[in-house]
């Protein structure tokens, strides 16, 4: 396992200690899923692809894949998306 | 929704983004803060996209920087419609008149009606009315009821109550009159004459003269107490036709209490066997509907259900509007349901309800105040499976009947007295 940097060490400690949500301190994506039909993802750094059938968003430490049919944007804003349609697969890729 | 009603008031376009680096555009136009949502990709180079109206003007700055070429689809909101509004300036201007005008108009009064006047015509109380401000025509707020009220009621004097209601642009104005004394009904001499055939008991004269005592047998129409006054004669012995001699005193409305005994009797004859027959209580409805001649059963049997029924039948027209009608009836039958029956009765029992229903007969006619003295019943022969009573009643009654009398006017010469009414 790759030793990792001495800053996010430090930083992953202290969310620890301090019981804080680890969302907003490391700065890692929360994903909220309603069924299939809903997802909510705060913290994303971009849309790498988009379509009906497939969406692709980075996010801290990698990218988020989502596969599903009729899937709509409803909201996107700098921190946060809001994606509708019929949700089949979620995964993620470490880049 | 509170989203939605935000956006309405801000307004927003919907879109159409073509190009090759549509995830760039994405990217780039959140990077830059403009809202975007409802992003629908459609096929590889074309996406469909809502803003903001803020955020329009950004949007094509990060077009051009992508090669993206947007096309305005859709324009929506309260901005626009506001353009939309000021374009049609003055069709807008009447609908805002037509309604304000419509709100004036209801505050104004449009009708009077009368009700509760009998003697009082309606012209006066409208007139009177008038006067204080309540007519036709009138600003609602400017009217004072409760003065109105009190006007009408101190002008017209036959009123003894005035009630003033608005309801929507109808005022109705509701009245009670005084009630009078009772005023004679008839005018001139009045005649008190037996209403029945009897046997005077005790007589009560309040004004006029009494033709006959107590114990006397009177037929109907036979006058009891008689209207015009006559003093003793002059002179002499009465003239055998009675001219000129007896000297008339006066013309009045006789009254007075004529107690006599009146007789009654009713004869009822009825089956021994009662039969007949008593609805059960089960009921079919039948719902048509008739427009001109021809009919529809909506609901219910065709024909009637029952070996036996009662039939009773509504029909319900349908106002329209005042009066306006529409040439289309529902009517609604109902069958009742008979069962006939048969009540075995002993001779005694049959005869104890004809007797009650030769009582109920008698009762009918007596007139108020009268009180039966003595009651006989008799129970003669009668046909076979049948029984016969006969009731007799003695009933003590007033049977004092006004009846208008011919005036007698006096001579000329003898002046003095003057006929009265």
């Amino acid at each position: 396992m790759k030793l990792e940097p001495k800053k996010q060490r430090l930083q992953k400690i202290l969310a620890g200690f301090l019981e804080m949500p680890k969302d907003i301190l490391l700065d890692l994506p929360k994903i909220t899923v309603i069924g299939n039909v809903q997802m909510i993802l705060e913290n994303h750094r971009g849309i790498v692809e988009y379509n009906e059938e497939c969406v692709r968003v980075l996010v801290t430490g990698g990218q988020l894949v989502i596969n599903g049919e009729k899937l709509v944007l409803r909201t996107i804003l700098p921190e946060e998306l809001i994606l509708e349609g019929y949700i089949k697969k979620l995964e993620y890729r470490p880049g | 929704m509170l989203r939605n009603w935000w956006l309405f008031w801000l307004g927003y376009v919907k879109v159409r983004a073509t190009g090759t680096q549509l995830e760039k555009f994405i990217n780039l136009a959140v990077g830059r803060g403009i809202p975007l949502f409802d992003l629908r990709r459609e096929s590889a180079g074309d996406m469909s996209i809502k803003v903001r109206l803020d955020g329009f003007r950004s949007l094509r700055h990060v077009a051009r920087k992508t090669h993206c070429h947007v096309k305005i689809e859709e324009r929506s909101g309260f901005p626009f419609l506001w353009l939309a509004v000021r374009r049609y300036r003055s069709v807008c201007f009447g609908a805002l008149m037509f309604v304000l005008i419509i709100c004036l108009l209801s505050t104004v009064v449009w009708d009077v009606e009368v009700i509760g006047n009998e003697r009082v015509d309606k012209p006066t109380i409208l007139g009177m009315a008038a006067k204080h401000g309540v007519r036709v025509g009138t600003w609602k707020p400017l009217l004072d009821v409760r003065a109105a009220e009190r006007g009408i009621m101190q002008m017209v004097s036959d009123l003894e109550w005035v009630g003033i209601h608005a309801k929507g642009t109808r005022i109705t104005i509701e009245v009670q009159e005084k009630v009078l004394p009772k005023s004679l009904p008839i005018a001139g001499p009045v005649n008190i004459v037996a209403g029945k055939d009897g046997l005077v008991q005790r007589l009560l004269v309040l004004v006029g003269e009494g033709k006959v005592k107590e114990g006397d047998q009177v037929t109907k129409g036979q006058v009891l107490i008689s209207g015009v006054i006559y003093g003793p004669p002059v002179s002499g012995e009465p003239d055998k036709a009675g001219n000129g001699k007896a000297q008339l005193v006066e013309n009045v409305q006789a009254k007075g209490e004529v107690w006599s005994k009146v007789w009654y009797t009713a004869v009822v004859e009825e089956p021994v066997i009662r039969e007949g027959s008593l609805p059960t209580g089960k009921v079919a409805d039948q719902w048509r509907i008739k427009w001109g001649k021809q009919e529809i059963i909506l609901k219910g049997p065709r024909f009637n259900p029952f070996p036996a029924a009662k039939e009773e039948v509504y029909v319900r027209t349908t106002g329209l509007w005042r009066n306006l009608q529409m040439p289309v009836e529902i009517i609604k039958t109902e069958y009742h349901e008979l069962r006939p029956y048969r009540q075995e009765r002993s001779p005694e029992e049959a005869v104890e309800g004809a007797r009650g229903k030769a009582r109920q007969q008698i009762n009918a006619g007596l007139a108020p105040g009268g009180r039966v003295i003595r009651e006989m019943v008799e129970s003669p022969d009668a046909p076979p499976g049948m029984v016969r009573v006969k009731v007799a009643v003695e009933v003590l009654e007033d049977i004092a009947t006004p009846q208008p009398a011919a005036p007698v006017f006096k001579p000329q010469k003898e002046t003095g007295r003057t006929y009265r009414r």
